[in-house]
Parts: C-alpha cells; sequence; structure tokens
C-alpha cells in the first residue's frame, strides 16, 4: 500500500484542527501563536502534496509555501512586539484580561 | 537539579527529532520504507503537535514546536521538496521558534493568570467542535474529492529525493530560483517590501513606550506637589 495524496491531506487536517483547537483553549497570547505556527504547517503540507501530486512539473504549491513562511515570520515579529507592549502596560499575557476596549 | 533535568529533557527531545528524521530518511533511501517513514513521521508530528498545545511548561512547548517543525521538514522531503525543507528548518524551526521561547521568557510574570488553563468543560466543547466536527467535516471533504486518479508524482524519483542507490535527479532550489526570479517576480518583491515594513513595524513597536500609568502618576505628583507649595 503506497503513500497517496489523500494521506497527506488526512494529515494536514489533523494538524490544521489541533492548531485551532489550540487558539482556542490557549489563554496565553504566545501559546496562541504557536497554536498559529502549527495550523500554518498543516496548510503548507497541503500546498507541497498538491505540488507533487498534482501539478508536478510547476512547483507552485513549494513557492506558495515559500510565502507561506515569509508571511507567518513577519507575523510572529509584528504579533510579538505587539505582546511585548501588552506585558508592558498590563503586567499580563493572558487574553482575557486584555479587555481595555470592552470596558 | 532541576534545571538540569529540563536540559537534559531538552537535549532528548532534539537529539530524538535528528534521530528520527535521519533514520526515517535512511529507510525511505533504501527503497522499501517509504511508508514506513511517513506514519513515524506523522505520527511523531500529531503527538509533539498535541503536547505543544496541551503541555502546562510554556517553555516546554516552545521546544516541542521546533521538535514539529523538524518532523515536517522530513514530511517536505518525503514530498520531493527539498530546498522546502531546508528553509522550513532555518526559519520556522531556528528563527520563529526561538523568537517565541524569548517573547515566553521575556513576559514571565509569577502572578499572570495566564498559565492557567481554562476550565474542563471548555476544553472538552472545544475539542468536540473542533476534533470531531470540524475534523470530521475536513476528512469528509477530502475523501469526497477524486483528484486526478492517475496521479502519480512524475516529478520524484521513486522512493523519495535522498537516495542513496540512484543519484539525485530532481534538484528543486534551481526551479525555485527560476520561478522567483521570472514568473513569481512581483509577489517576490511584495514579499521582501512585507518584510521590511514586518521587520520597522516590529522595531517601531517594541521600542515605543505607552506610560498611561506613569503619565497620571505624574500629573498627581505635580498636583500635589502645587498643593504643597
Amino acid at each position: 500500500m503506497s503513500i497517496t495524496l489523500y494521506h497527506y491531506l488526512i494529515l494536514a487536517a489533523i494538524l490544521f484542527c489541533i492548531g485551532i483547537y489550540g487558539i482556542l483553549t490557549s489563554k496565553h497570547a504566545v501559546r496562541v501563536l504557536m497554536s498559529i505556527e502549527i495550523a500554518f504547517a498543516g496548510v503548507s503540507i497541503n500546498l507541497v502534496a498538491f505540488s507533487n501530486y498534482i501539478t508536478p512539473g510547476t512547483l507552485a504549491g513549494q513557492i506558495f509555501t515559500l510565502f507561506i513562511m515569509t508571511v507567518s515570520a513577519a507575523e510572529a515579529g509584528v504579533a510579538l512586539a505587539i505582546i511585548f507592549n501588552i506585558y508592558k502596560n498590563f503586567r499580563t499575557v493572558d487574553i482575557d484580561k486584555i479587555d481595555l476596549m470592552k470596558r | 537539579m532541576l534545571k538540569d533535568k529540563s536540559f537534559l529533557t531538552i537535549l532528548t527531545v532534539f537529539l530524538g527529532a535528528v534521530l528520527v528524521v535521519l533514520g526515517s530518511l535512511i529507510f525511505s533511501s533504501l527503497g522499501y520504507g517509504k511508508e514506513f517513514s511517513f506514519y513515524l513521521l506523522s505520527t511523531l508530528i500529531v503527538i509533539s503537535a498535541v503536547a505543544v498545545v496541551t503541555v502546562s511548561n510554556l517553555v516546554y512547548s516552545g521546544f516541542l514546536l521546533v521538535l514539529t517543525f523538524v518532523l515536517v521538514s522530513g514530511i517536505y522531503m518525503l514530498l520531493n521538496a527539498d530546498f522546502l525543507a531546508a528553509a522550513q528548518i532555518l526559519i520556522n524551526g531556528g528563527a520563529v521558534t526561538i523568537m517565541l521561547i524569548f517573547a515566553i521568557w521575556l513576559t514571565n510574570n509569577k502572578n499572570d493568570t495566564a498559565n492557567i488553563p481554562y476550565s474542563g468543560y471548555y476544553r472538552y466543547t472545544a475539542f468536540v467542535f473542533v476534533g470531531l466536527g470540524l475534523f470530521l467535516v475536513l476528512v469528509l471533504r477530502i475523501t469526497g474529492i477524486n483528484f486526478n486518479p492517475t496521479g502519480t508524482p512524475v516529478l520524484s524519483v521513486s522512493p523519495g529525493i535522498w537516495n542513496i542507490l540512484e543519484p539525485i535527479k530532481v534538484n528543486t532550489t534551481e526551479k525555485i530560483g527560476q520561478l522567483f526570479f521570472n514568473e513569481y517576480l512581483v509577489p517576490f518583491e511584495l514579499a521582501s517590501i512585507l518584510l521590511l515594513m514586518a521587520l520597522i513595524g516590529a522595531i517601531v513597536l517594541a521600542l515605543r513606550e505607552y506610560k498611561f500609568e506613569n503619565k497620571e502618576e505624574n500629573l498627581k505628583n505635580k498636583e500635589e506637589e502645587k498643593v504643597l507649595k
């Protein structure tokens, strides 16, 4: 039994679901970022698998994955700067406690 | 004692990751182990990703995220994406996770309530909706689509790119470079502008100092001084 495209897609779906579950259930802002990175990894596996199995000559999926990596690195940098500012102001990174606009 | 223990744990995790990736690649390069290495890598990826989400110590979950990324780069190697595998280890496994771990260390506060997990009911509800609901929808959707049934990986050398028995026929790095500077030139330049913007934005955000409380305190102090005068 060889490994088909469906195996990779289901692995990617599992990773994506773990990432969404982590986003929903974590209080620490940095852990939310980590969960987002896990979901990104799932999506990247999807794209690389499509590139390998469906459009083998073009490598478009791998280039999309490289762009996803670029954007996720940029996003992580800016988000960490925002988290530092939140910590400076509130002395906490609990995302339930950061509700200044609600009050 | 505790510090030594945690260091040993981290070291073991890293050595384990390197051994697993190398071992599975050697298996697959011997020609008969692509299935084996896929199942090994994917099992370990799922275990370590679940651990990232659930382990109570955040620093451990940061290092487990490195493990996850290294294992995902093994999956990329199985999919004939050699440049992507290297970039994944360098960018995600190296740079991004190191930033995250530094953020964990710099925002460490003993009185912070962020380390207390949510109540059990909330987590069970989230698990039912995401782990069962979303996952079932995705799996039904994936298995319902008939992707090109004859689709075999044309690009691939049959047992993966790291084949010792045959010379490496595929070099994606060269192709990706050519595509970046011909077909995908505009997105490439846009990505570089995005990175520059993110760099400047992160520096500006991290250096700016809001001091609401201090300003109020300063005002109070000045008023008190005036009253005293």
